[in-house]
């Protein structure tokens, strides 16, 4: 191999490493992972019956990791809660489920985004530094009124 | 001297050809068909045109998806293999050919079921069909058919090289006949997942005799298919790249060996990194996301080794014309070719196209862009443009070659044009969608004004430059449809178009031991596949405890 | 410069082409390296770019 490929390659391998590296710390450090990891099952027709989503909305939260519980209900074609405020500065646990097939979830101009599937319940923990008011949407294809499914969160001081 | 490859007769026989066509007038067909969808999306989306009521947004995007990304691109390059095939081992036996045609049938009457399927509304799923959308039983039944079809092609293009391999003994095998029975082996092995998928869980699901649907297996089986597939598409424009577009320039390839270790990196990495379009999916483990993520990073590899190859050959060329600065040698290239324009511009818009993948897999940073309209300009910038700009490179000279014509002037001119105003459109609507995806405007979304929250506003100033960039692709899209015809049906000058073939600067070294023991590649792969799905699979099949039932929301 | 040894190209395809091999060390690839280098800057100014504005919606 040409010494200059050999030098181009080993650059190339070493960057793709550095970016490898710097997600792994960053992901450790700021304490998370890719978005609905791990796997938590529901009952894809027993969704309203478990009571966290027959009350979706913010609650505070017992466990010492983070300060609030978010549930979302996903169904064609809305979110439950329409609107939510949350404190500024607060750390959530975002936990939605899908009554019916695959949706999206993102709170746009927020890094929480992530899929909604039957069967399986999907947890994102992330902190709510910057006030303002985000739109969620779904940007999963989830039938005809698809763009129709939208809630507000309000980050409030 | 040792292992002097002789290259043998340069054409594509009269019978063989004929496969070829076949193939060739379905593109052009997909791509009429599939640019109209395009032009109407982005219409629709700009907020100043309504669909009439009898077919639905979803409809138009799930055709134009279909279409272009797997009818368009799957006719290309079987049609491309059987040439490429065809030209360096000798010509199809009778049989192989044979084959080639019963394959051919079986996905043409399949895509023509599955468009049927689509109008009817009877499948507006979307090209990944995501369950538990259900689609009608024959649309998934005409999927399984066009694959199967593909595997019976396949069989024959392998059969050929094996076959040519058997006859040669100890000889190098021809470069393009290896690559083509590398992306051959990468499909058949790819495509076991949606096949699985397909024929074990989607056909009995909606034909009802089961009732439920474990719809996280099915994306993952759909995925662990749906990465490798946009390899399937870009291996054959590496092909032309690496093999044909050197003796369009009229120099020698950089390095046979080097294209075939990239190749056979290509077949390792591509498969078992399908959960890349899954990060922000729940049922899978963190763990078994990086471990992903890793292996997707090294599938980045073959392709910087090709960026290394390219130049070498652009700047060894430019050399040999006189040029003597560092980076003047570009200026000696043959820019009034459009067999060598059409797939530099594609060289050129894969450089932010893999940048923006880079960005995609890496793990958490995926949130910012997963199903936003960022994707979308992604793939159009590269299955969109250095994919299908190379295949339309390639035709250039294949159209003509396997009917028997020339490429006149007035026609390459043509091409130079429709390479142009393919480049302006593209530029225009990807950067749009890059823009405001990073907003998080979604993707797979008619016009919206999302209740009159202002950033969607934003949005739709953005779409309208959207509908710019698709009004001039579709242009373009007019040029090269009539261009083609021209291509295949011009007056016929005695001539007879080139199919380029390039020998190499390391020629009659030999091979690489390992590269060509296809027991060795194969477990590597299959090991590597293992390695990244096993566990992942198996707690999709134990841990779920009930699945899903069916909808058809549309 | 590339050297040509024992070099015959024929334009017509239809007859036998064989050469003696190049040797790739003796290729002047400045150009090469520069655009390679160039591109890979890129790459790394483009995921930086990328990562910052992950982290600071974090």
């Amino acid at each position: 191999m040409h010494k200059y490929e050999k030098i181009w390659l080993s650059f190339g391998t070493v960057s793709l490493a550095v970016f490898l590296l710097i997600l792994l710390v960053s992901a450790l450090h700021g304490g998370h992972s890719p978005a609905a990891s791990g796997i938590e099952t529901i009952h894809p027709e027993h969704v309203l019956d478990d009571e966290r989503f027959a009350n979706p909305g913010l609650y505070e939260s017992d466990d010492p990791d983070y300060d609030y519980d978010l549930y979302f209900v996903a169904s064609a074609f809305r979110y439950d809660p329409a609107e939510v405020e949350i404190p500024v500065g607060s750390r959530v646990k975002v936990s939605v489920a899908t009554t019916d097939v695959i949706h999206g979830f993102q709170i746009t101009g927020t890094n929480v985004n992530f899929m909604v599937e039957p069967s399986l319940v999907s947890n994102y923990t992330y902190t709510f530094n910057h006030p303002g008011e985000y739109l969620v949407l779904c940007n999963e294809y989830c039938g005809i009124g698809h763009t129709d499914m939208t809630s507000i969160v309000k980050v409030v001081e | 001297m040792a292992n002097t490859v002789r290259e043998k007769i340069g054409v594509v026989n009269a019978k063989d050809s004929k496969l070829v066509l076949a193939h060739m007038i379905f593109v052009i067909i997909a791509l009429a068909l599939g640019g109209t969808a395009g032009l109407i999306q982005v219409l629709e989306r700009s907020g100043y045109f309504e669909l009439p009521s009898w077919i639905s947004y979803y409809q138009v995007l799930t055709l134009h998806g279909v279409v272009l990304a797997l009818v368009l691109t799957t006719f290309f390059i079987m049609g491309f293999q059987f040439a490429a095939i065809s030209r360096v081992c000798g010509g199809l036996t009778n049989t192989e050919r044979r084959i080639g045609w019963i394959g051919f049938f079986m996905y043409a009457t399949a895509t023509v079921v599955a468009a049927i399927m689509i109008l009817l509304n009877e499948a507006t799923v979307l090209y990944t069909f995501y369950a538990p959308l259900q689609a009608h039983v024959i649309y998934y039944i005409a999927l399984a058919v066009l694959v199967v079809g593909t595997w019976v092609s396949a069989t024959a293009q392998l059969m050929s090289y094996f076959r040519w391999k058997r006859q040669h003994k100890g000889q190098k095998s021809p470069l393009l006949s290896y690559m083509v029975a590398i992306n051959n082996v990468m499909w058949y092995i790819c495509t076991i997942g949606v096949a699985t998928s397909v024929l074990f869980m989607l056909i009995p699901w909606s034909v009802g005799w089961v009732e439920t649907v474990n719809v996280s297996l099915s994306r993952t089986l759909f995925w662990y298919f749906g990465h490798a597939l946009v390899y399937f598409w870009l291996l054959p424009a590496y092909m032309v790249w690496y093999a044909v577009l050197p003796k369009v320039i009229g120099t020698l390839g950089f390095s046979d060996n080097l294209a075939r270790m990239s190749f056979m990196l290509f077949l390792f990495f591509s498969i078992p990194v399908g959960i890349h379009h899954q990060l922000t999916e729940p049922g899978i483990d963190a763990f078994w996301k990086s471990v992903q993520i890793v292996l997707t990073f090294m599938v980045v590899i073959p392709s910087l080794m090709t960026a290394f190859s390219m130049f070498a050959v652009f700047e060894t060329y430019g050399r040999q014309q006189g040029a003597k600065g560092l980076v003047d040698w570009f200026k000696k290239l043959p820019w009034t070719d459009s067999r060598f324009v059409l797939p530099f511009i594609g060289m050129l818009f894969f450089i932010p196209g893999g940048i923006g993948g880079i960005i995609n897999a890496s793990g958490q940073m995926n949130q910012m862009v997963h199903n936003t309209i960022w994707i979308v300009g992604h793939f159009h910038i590269t299955v969109g443009t250095p994919v299908v700009l190379t295949y339309f490179g390639a035709m250039m000279f294949l159209l003509p070659h396997i009917t028997g014509r020339q490429l006149t002037p007035a026609l390459n001119k043509m091409g130079l044009f429709f390479a142009y105003t393919w480049a302006l459109g593209m530029t225009i609507m990807s950067a749009a969608m890059h823009f405001i995806g990073l907003t998080g405007a979604p993707r797979r979304s008619n016009f919206s004004e999302y209740g009159g929250h202002p950033i969607a506003e934003t949005w739709q100033t953005y779409q309208i430059v959207q509908a710019v960039g698709g009004t001039f692709l579709f242009i373009g899209i007019m040029i090269g449809i009539v261009l083609f015809i021209r291509l295949m049906t011009s007056e016929k000058t005695g001539i007879v178009e080139e199919f380029p073939v390039a020998t190499f600067m390391d020629e009659n070294a030999p091979v690489t031991r390992f590269v060509e023991n296809w027991k060795f590649l194969v477990l590597v792969t299959v090991f590597l596949v293992l390695v990244a799905y096993t566990v992942p699979i198996y707690q999709m099949l134990t841990e779920y405890t009930v699945g899903a039932k069916g909808f058809k929301l549309w | 410069m590339t050297e040509n040894k024992n070099h015959e190209i024929h334009e017509d395809d239809s007859q036998v082409e064989t050469h003696e091999d190049h040797d790739h060390d003796s290729l002047n690839l400045k150009g090469t390296f520069l655009m390679v280098m160039a591109l890979g800057g890129t790459i790394v100014v483009g995921w930086v770019l990328a990562f910052l504005l992950f982290m600071s919606r974090m």
